[in-house]
């Protein structure tokens, strides 16, 4: 490798790396947390059978999932301000992920809420705790830990994807190694570069979620303490 | 102190309870056998409102409620006068020993937690299991785990408790544990209705007993005139089955 090039990679490697820590990171954790506020209502409904909401989450996880990601985000960045609405390249990003990652987890979290045995529901009843109590308390700690995995997985998944808010101009990881392409004509080694940076933050997601895994467990495993 | 008078339920077209009655003194334990399928889960569970009731009333302490058409509300309120201990245990799978007793005082109760803590402490001490009150249920044996159910199930001082098949889970070197346990409630006098297959426990224990099949009461008396005098032939030949196997 010839030195210029090296320094071109030293270089931009700060210069990839800042948007990954104040747009890519930051873009993602927003996201996540309110795909799973938005997952844990919708599943729940759902797990609960509230009539018309019910309908409602179901419309909501057909529409999202059987849409692209990429679509999605054109319709919100360029489509809504047909009507008016125009919404900043940053927040549009939260909302689209957000949604769209929501419908995903909200699956994950339905198949886990009905995977915790109906004798713990019965049970939180029978020693005088009210439904809201008891899920939250006895039920969703549970479906928690089932999807647990699942959810790690989405998290990682979402890291990369959020490389396709570089189409509605927004700054991350993967906007900032094209603008840096555009001028030094490396696209090889930047790309590899910023891929590399991806491959980073997923590392430590996936230490983070075996971690959470291990401390998770404690209930499950078998045996003495 | 309850008294439940011709309560029906039906699965679709099967009916698995054809008027039933049932009524406890206080400190009267009522045992109910029956062969399997004869309704005896349902019957409990329908008490408890786990189950609702196609027909029926219950009276409660001088309260009288239509089974088939109770409240939430009410149903609510019964339930934390009254404890139920299951076949299967259901413990709280993410909460140990201390906090699945703790559970229905603090959350329930809104009885403060030291004050929970303490209950808790001394009724798990009470079946024994105070060294395990920081192992988790997959940590704990068959008969363990219900006996935490039951310390659960006394520690919030319920007016009635009822049990269904309690030791029918357990490896037979299991139930004998269980069954001390009970034997030492019903000494204190607290009030229990015991769906069970311990003959020995019924005869020696239980006030009254039931006995049921095919959604119907065959017979029922004191336990000491249903076992030494069973009327009907059905129940003497239910409880052949016991006297072979001893
Ligand atoms: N939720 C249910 N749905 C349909 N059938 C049920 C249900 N619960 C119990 N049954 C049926 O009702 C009958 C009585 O069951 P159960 O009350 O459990 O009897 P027991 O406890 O005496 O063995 C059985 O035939 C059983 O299959
Ligand atoms: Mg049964």
């Amino acid at each position: 490798m010839d030195g210029e090039l090296f320094e071109l990679l030293v270089d931009s490697f700060g210069r990839i790396l800042l948007p990954g820590l104040t747009v890519t990171i930051p873009l993602t954790v927003i996201s996540f947390t309110f795909a799973m506020i938005i997952a844990v209502i919708t599943a729940m409904i759902q797990f609960a059978h509230v009539r018309v909401l019910t309908q409602l989450a179901r419309f909501y996880i057909w529409v999202v999932r059987g849409t692209p990601l990429l679509v999605q985000l054109f319709v919100v960045f360029y489509g809504l301000p047909n009507l008016g609405i125009v919404i900043d390249p940053f927040p549009a990003a939260i909302i689209v992920f957000s949604i769209n990652e929501g419908a995903y987890c909200a699956e994950i979290m339905r198949a886990a809420l009905e995977s915790v045995p109906s004798g713990q529901m019965e049970a939180g009843y029978c020693v005088g705790m009210s439904y809201l109590q008891t899920m939250r308390r006895i039920i969703l700690p549970q479906a928690m830990r089932t999807a647990f995995p699942s959810l790690s997985n989405s998290l990682i998944a979402m890291v990369k994807d959020t490389s396709l808010a570089a189409n509605i101009t927004v700054t991350e990881m993967f906007m900032a190694t094209r603008q840096i392409v555009a001028w030094s004509y490396e696209p090889l080694a930047l790309y590899i570069e910023v891929g590399l940076i991806y491959l980073m933050f997923c590392t430590v997601l996936t230490k983070l979620q075996s971690v959470g895994e291990k401390r998770l467990n404690v209930y499950e495993s078998a045996g003495g303490k | 102190m309850l008294e439940v008078r011709n309560i029906r339920k039906a699965f679709g077209d099967l009916e698995v309870l054809k008027g039933v009655d049932l009524s406890v003194d206080t400190g009267e334990v009522v045992a109910i056998l029956g062969p399997s399928g004869s309704g005896k889960t349902t019957l409990l569970r329908c008490i408890n409102f786990l189950e609702t009731a196609d027909a029926g009333t219950m009276k409660f302490d001088e309260e009288t409620f239509d089974l088939a058409h109770v409240s939430k509300r009410d149903a609510a309120r019964l339930r934390k006068k009254t404890a139920f201990v299951f076949q299967n245990y259901n413990l709280f799978r993410n909460k140990t020993a201390l906090q699945n007793v703790m559970e229905g005082l603090v959350i329930a109760r809104g009885i403060p937690k030291a004050e929970a803590e303490q209950k808790a402490w001394a009724a798990l001490e009470k079946v024994g299991l105070s060294d395990r009150a920081d192992y988790y249920p997959s940590q704990l044996s068959g008969g363990q785990q219900q006996r935490v159910a039951i310390a659960r199930a006394m520690a919030t001082d319920p007016e009635i408790i009822y049990f269904d098949e309690p030791t029918s889970a357990l490896d037979p070197e299991l139930t004998g544990e269980v069954l001390s346990v009970m034997r030492q409630l019903a000494g204190e006098g607290m009030t229990m209705v015991v769906v069970t297959h311990e003959m020995g426990f019924a005869r020696d224990v239980s006030n009254h007993v039931i006995f049921m099949e095919h959604g119907v009461v065959v017979e029922e008396g004191s336990s000491e005139e249903f076992f030494q005098h069973p009327k009907e032939e059905r129940t003497r030949a239910f409880l052949r089955l016991f006297d072979e196997e001893e």
